[in-house]
C-alpha cells in the first residue's frame, strides 16, 4: 500500500514514473486505455463533475 | 426543514462548510412517469416512495416548455457549453418516440449555442426498428437495461403479468447494435444468483460501446437481496471483481465498464465522472411530470420525500435549487462523507459509494451499505493495476 498526502496507508497508484511516450508500446488492453485517459487528463486538467449513475 | 419520513424533502443535519455550487450540467426529465414493466427492483414504484404511481402519467406541453426556458436561463447564465439531458420516466417510450425526437429538437435549440447531448434510458421493450429509426434520426442516444441472459434478465425485469421481459429486450438490443451512433450502453442490475462472468459474456454480445453494473438499491434500513450476511461477506463485492476480471483480462478493450473505468481512474489519482464512486460534484437534477425539481430519483428507495425540493419550474430557477441544503451536500465532497469514511484508507477513490446506499434511520452520513463490498473492490483493482505497473517498469528496464 502507498501513503496518501494525508499521511494514512491507502491503495492509491504511484503513476510517477510513467508517461504517455511509453505507451505506443502497449496494446489496447482495459490497463493501456486507462494509463491513457489518466497521463491525458493530467496534461488537459479539467473539473470533473459527477454525472447521474442510472443512465448511461 | 423536514424530518426524513414524516414530510416532504431532507434534513441536513450539521451541513458541510458551504462550496461555490457547480452548475446543473446534466437534467433528468421525466417525460413519462408510467413503465409497462414491473421489476421488483425499480426504486420508482417498488421500493420506499412509491409516490410516481400517482405522478401525472406525461410532463405536459406547458411543463416541457416551462423547463426549456429554466434549462436555457440555467446554461446560459452559466455559460455552459455542454450538457446532458436525459428523458427518463418510467418507460419514456410510452410518450412515443416521435415526442421524445421533437422534444431533443426543442431542448436542443433552447440551450443553443451550448450542445446538448440528449439521451434515453428504456427498458427496451417498446424499441422497435420504426422508434429506434425516429430516436437515431434526431441524434438521441439510447440506453438500455438488461440485466445479462434470459434467466438472469427475467428474474427481476418482468411484466406485471410475471411475463419476462427478456425476448423483447434482446429484439431491442440486435437492432441498436447495428446503429452504434444511436447506441449509448447497457446498464445491468447485480444479481448474486447470476454468474458474474456469463453475464459480461451475454451483454457484450450485444456489441454495446458501454455497459455499467449497478448495486441494486438498498441502504441499512433496508438491506440488499441475496443470502444472509451478504453485506458482511462482502458478496456483492466478490461478483464485481469477478467481473473486473472477465472484462480487465483480454488484450483488447471489448467494451466500457463504467464502474471499473472510473475506480481505475480514481486509484491512478484522477477525478469520478459518475456519482456512485469518487468525490466529485454532482452536477444532476431531476424535473418531475408535475414540474417539480428533485433530487436524483434513486433516493426514492430510501424515504417517502427524500427526493423532494419544494421547489418547482414555475416558480423556480435551477439556481434556487443549486441553493437547497440537500443539493449543495451532494456538492460537498469530502466533507460531506461520515467520520468513519473519512478514517478509512480507501475514502478517495469510493466516496462514500452512491448516495442512497448510506441511508440509516434519517441520515445520509454513514459509510454505504455496500462498504465492504466496495473496499474488496477497490482494492482488487489496486492489485491488479500495481501488478500490471510492475510489469511495464520491468519492460521499460
Amino acid at each position: 500500500m502507498d501513503t496518501t498526502e494525508d499521511g494514512s496507508l491507502g491503495v492509491l497508484v504511484d503513476l510517477s514514473d510513467v508517461s504517455l511516450a511509453d505507451l505506443p508500446e502497449l496494446d489496447g488492453s482495459p490497463f493501456a486505455c486507462s494509463l491513457r485517459r489518466i497521463l491525458d487528463e493530467i496534461d488537459r486538467p479539467q473539473d470533473a463533475v459527477a454525472g447521474w449513475n442510472s443512465a448511461m | 426543514m423536514t424530518v426524513p419520513g414524516e414530510g416532504r424533502g431532507q434534513a441536513v443535519v450539521d451541513p458541510p462548510a458551504a462550496v461555490r455550487p457547480v452548475p446543473f450540467s446534466e437534467y433528468i426529465l421525466k417525460v413519462h412517469s408510467r413503465c409497462n414493466l414491473a421489476c421488483d427492483y425499480c426504486y420508482m414504484y417498488e421500493l420506499a416512495d412509491r409516490r410516481a404511481r400517482t405522478d401525472p402519467p406525461l410532463m405536459s406541453t406547458d411543463i416541457f416548455d416551462l423547463t426549456c426556458r429554466r434549462v436555457a436561463e440555467h446554461v446560459h447564465a452559466h455559460e455552459l457549453s455542454a450538457v446532458r439531458i436525459v428523458l427518463h420516466g418510467g418507460e419514456p417510450l410510452l410518450a412515443g418516440a416521435a415526442t421524445l425526437a421533437r422534444m431533443a429538437e426543442r431542448l436542443r435549440a433552447a440551450v443553443h449555442p451550448a450542445s446538448a447531448r440528449v439521451s434515453v434510458q428504456t427498458n427496451g421493450t417498446l424499441l422497435d426498428d420504426r422508434a429506434l429509426s425516429v430516436l437515431a434520426d434526431a441524434g438521441v442516444l439510447i440506453g438500455v437495461s438488461l440485466d445479462g441472459d434470459r434467466a438472469a434478465n427475467d428474474r427481476r425485469r418482468r411484466y406485471a403479468s410475471g411475463r419476462g421481459s427478456f425476448d423483447q429486450v434482446d429484439r431491442a438490443l440486435r437492432l441498436l447494435a447495428d446503429r452504434p451512433g444511436a447506441y449509448a450502453g447497457i446498464l445491468c442490475v447485480v444479481d448474486l444468483d447470476a454468474d458474474p462472468r456469463r453475464i459480461y459474456e451475454a451483454l457484450l454480445a450485444y456489441r454495446p460501446p458501454i455497459v455499467d453494473f449497478l448495486l441494486p438499491h438498498a441502504n441499512w434500513d433496508a438491506p440488499p437481496p441475496g443470502p444472509g450476511q451478504a453485506a458482511t461477506a462482502a458478496a456483492y463485492g466478490r461478483w464485481l471483481c469477478d467481473a473486473f476480471d472477465a472484462w480487465y483480462d483480454v488484450p483488447v478493450r471489448l467494451t466500457r465498464v463504467r464502474l471499473f473505468e472510473e475506480l481505475i481512474n480514481l486509484l491512478l489519482g484522477g477525478s469520478s465522472r459518475t456519482e456512485s464512486v469518487g468525490l466529485s460534484p454532482v452536477a444532476a437534477v431531476v424535473v418531475n411530470t408535475d414540474g417539480g425539481y428533485e433530487q436524483v430519483d434513486t433516493l426514492r428507495s430510501t424515504y417517502a420525500g427524500a427526493v423532494d425540493t419544494d421547489l418547482t419550474v414555475f416558480d423556480h430557477s435551477f439556481d434556487d435549487v443549486l441553493r437547497h441544503p440537500a443539493i449543495a451536500v451532494r456538492q460537498a465532497g469530502l466533507s460531506a462523507l461520515a467520520a468513519d469514511c473519512r478514517a478509512c484508507p480507501v475514502h478517495l477513490v469510493c466516496g462514500g459509494g452512491n448516495y442512497p446506499h448510506r441511508y440509516r434511520a434519517g441520515s445520509f452520513r454513514n459509510p454505504s451499505v455496500y462498504c465492504r463490498d466496495l473496499r474488496l473492490l477497490i482494492e482488487h483493482v489496486s492489485g491488479r493495476l500495481r501488478a500490471d505497473l510492475t510489469s511495464l517498469r520491468s519492460k521499460e528496464r
